[in-house]
């Protein structure tokens, strides 16, 4: 028994020691394990860190390549926008030097555009002006801008679709088609009227110089006279003529004549007829005539368009020429007609005309008195 | 002397014969017998016939220059105006007309007072005023 439990001691402790031995051997094999997983991971942690530093660099070289790249972005940016605000303000200059040219075309005496002409004309530029917010469109030209105001002295810069600048390209900058003259007529609107005729509208103004032709069936000129025996009076209703007159303001652009036959003239008795043409050589001087040169206007009455003053001008009597001022009121009346009335005298001596004189007995006054009645009608304008 | 005294006579005596003919300043322009005319409302029997334009007042005498109708008592009727232009133009067209309380309705354009004096036929209508004349049959 003794024995027996001294062998299991033995064969215990063995088994004991054995077990232990094992167990240092694995735990060395761990170490030894540990150990070389620790030097890997120190090389894995080296390589890692250098491979951080090798980003590191990298990242760095690319941060400042992107700066440097970026900075020149903003840059061309920054230019670019400069140049497009130059090349705007440019554009906005010349859109505004056509508006008030045809601020001025409006205001001016002349052929009245059409104010649909006129209205197509504002709106595309405004339209202009709304493209011009952004990058140029092609067919946006300032050279037809040009047309009505004086060409920039630089030319403008444009923009490709990348949307760099390119400071060396000229200016392409075409606006859409137009007449050269905004002030070119174009067909009247027409609206059916009670007649049941399509009728182009009326345009007439007061305040436009327009020229006049005398409506010879409304007018006659004529002239008192006194002689020892009576007063008589002699009138043409054969005058006719043209004149350009602004009604509103009558000095200006006056001019035209106004004419009638001697042969046409009668006095109501067929034997002083007959010596008047005697007296008169109506078969050298066929006709009188009255040449307009100026107005001196005393009153001008655009609401009632009526006019008062004095017709300057020369008569020319029997083949003589001698200045004439002729105070006369001037209306326009329901039908769109100038109705013009006045009278002078005048001294038929200063036409050289022989007064007639019968034994001295029968004189007739050297000094009659001249008197005008005038319808005139506006003629149409014409087409440029 | 006595030959001057004979001259003298005559003179005097041929005064008292023709009388003083001068024209009165209010008589000096052209007068048409418009003025004068006493204006009636038209009605249906008034209207057939060919008129022409005597008078044109208002915004359309700016622009038209004379008027002819030639209206058929069955209602119908044919124009020609004379438009101002360079050079001035006509227009024609026919249509129908009709006649009612004095308002004439020419197709379907808008109503025109009708009123007549005589031989003369008044409209007014918004563009103005026109006055046509008969002239006569044919």
């Amino acid at each position: 028994m003794k024995k027996l439990l001294l062998a299991v001691g033995f064969l215990a402790l063995l088994a004991w020691t054995a077990v232990g031995v094992l167990v240092w051997k694995d735990l060395g094999q761990r170490a030894e394990q540990m150990q070389e997983s620790a030097s890997a991971g120190d090389q894995r942690l080296a390589l890692l860190a250098d491979d951080v530093a090798s980003l590191h660099t990298d990242l760095k070289g690319l941060t400042e390549t992107l700066n440097g790249g970026l900075g020149g972005l903003a840059d061309s940016l920054a230019q670019g926008s400069k140049d497009r605000g130059a090349a705007q303000a440019k554009r906005m200059d010349a859109l505004a030097a056509a508006v008030d040219r045809i601020g001025q075309e409006l205001a001016a005496p002349k052929d009245e555009p059409a104010l649909a002409e006129f209205g197509a004309r504002l709106d595309r530029i405004a339209a202009l002006l709304e493209e011009g917010k952004g990058p140029a469109p092609e067919g946006l030209s300032s050279d037809a801008l040009a047309e009505a105001t004086p060409e920039p002295s630089e030319p403008t810069l444009a923009v490709a679709d990348s949307g760099r600048v390119s400071p060396a390209e000229p200016a392409v900058v075409e606006v859409p088609a137009e007449p050269a003259s905004a002030l070119e007529p174009s067909p009247a609107p027409t609206h059916r009227s009670f007649l049941s005729f399509q009728l182009p509208s009326d345009d007439f103004h007061f305040d436009e110089l327009r020229r006049w032709r005398i409506l010879t069936d409304l007018s006659r000129v004529g002239f008192d006279g006194s002689s020892t025996i009576h007063d008589f009076s002699g009138a043409s209703s054969e005058v006719e003529g043209t004149f350009d007159a602004n009604p509103a303001r009558p000095g200006d652009g006056l001019g035209g004549s106004i004419s009638f036959p001697v042969a046409s003239m009668t006095t109501g008795l067929a034997g002083r007829d007959d010596e008047m043409m005697g007296v008169l050589d109506a078969k050298q001087f066929p006709r009188i005539t009255l040449a307009l040169s100026g107005f001196d206007a005393t009153k001008v009455d655009g609401e009632g368009q009526a006019i008062e003053g004095t017709v300057h001008g020369t008569m020319t009597i029997r083949g003589a020429t001698h200045p004439v001022d002729v105070p006369v009121t001037i209306q326009l009346d329901s039908g769109h007609r100038l109705l013009i009335e006045g009278e002078t005298p005048l001294d038929l001596t200063d036409f050289k005309v022989p007064v007639p004189n019968k034994a001295g007995l029968i004189k007739m006054d050297k000094e009659v008195h001249l008197w005008v009645s005038l319808r005139a009608r506006a003629m149409a304008r014409k087409a440029s | 002397m006595r030959r001057l005294l004979a001259i003298v006579v005559l003179a005097v005596g041929a005064s008292g014969c023709i009388p003083s003919n001068v024209v009165a300043p209010e008589d000096r322009g052209v007068r048409t017998a418009i003025e004068d005319a006493l204006w009636v409302p038209a009605e249906d029997g008034d209207l057939p016939g060919f008129y022409a334009s005597e008078s044109i007042q208002g915004a359309m005498a700016g622009v038209l220059l004379r008027v002819f109708y030639l209206f058929g008592e069955g209602g119908a009727y044919t124009g020609a105006a004379l438009i101002d232009g360079t050079p001035p133009s006509f227009q024609v067209l026919s249509g129908s007309w009709a006649l009612a309380d004095g308002s004439l309705r020419l197709d379907d354009a808008g109503p025109a007072r009708a009123e007549r004096a005589g031989d003369r036929l008044r409209l007014n209508g918004p563009d103005g005023q026109i006055v046509l004349v008969r002239q006569g049959s044919f």
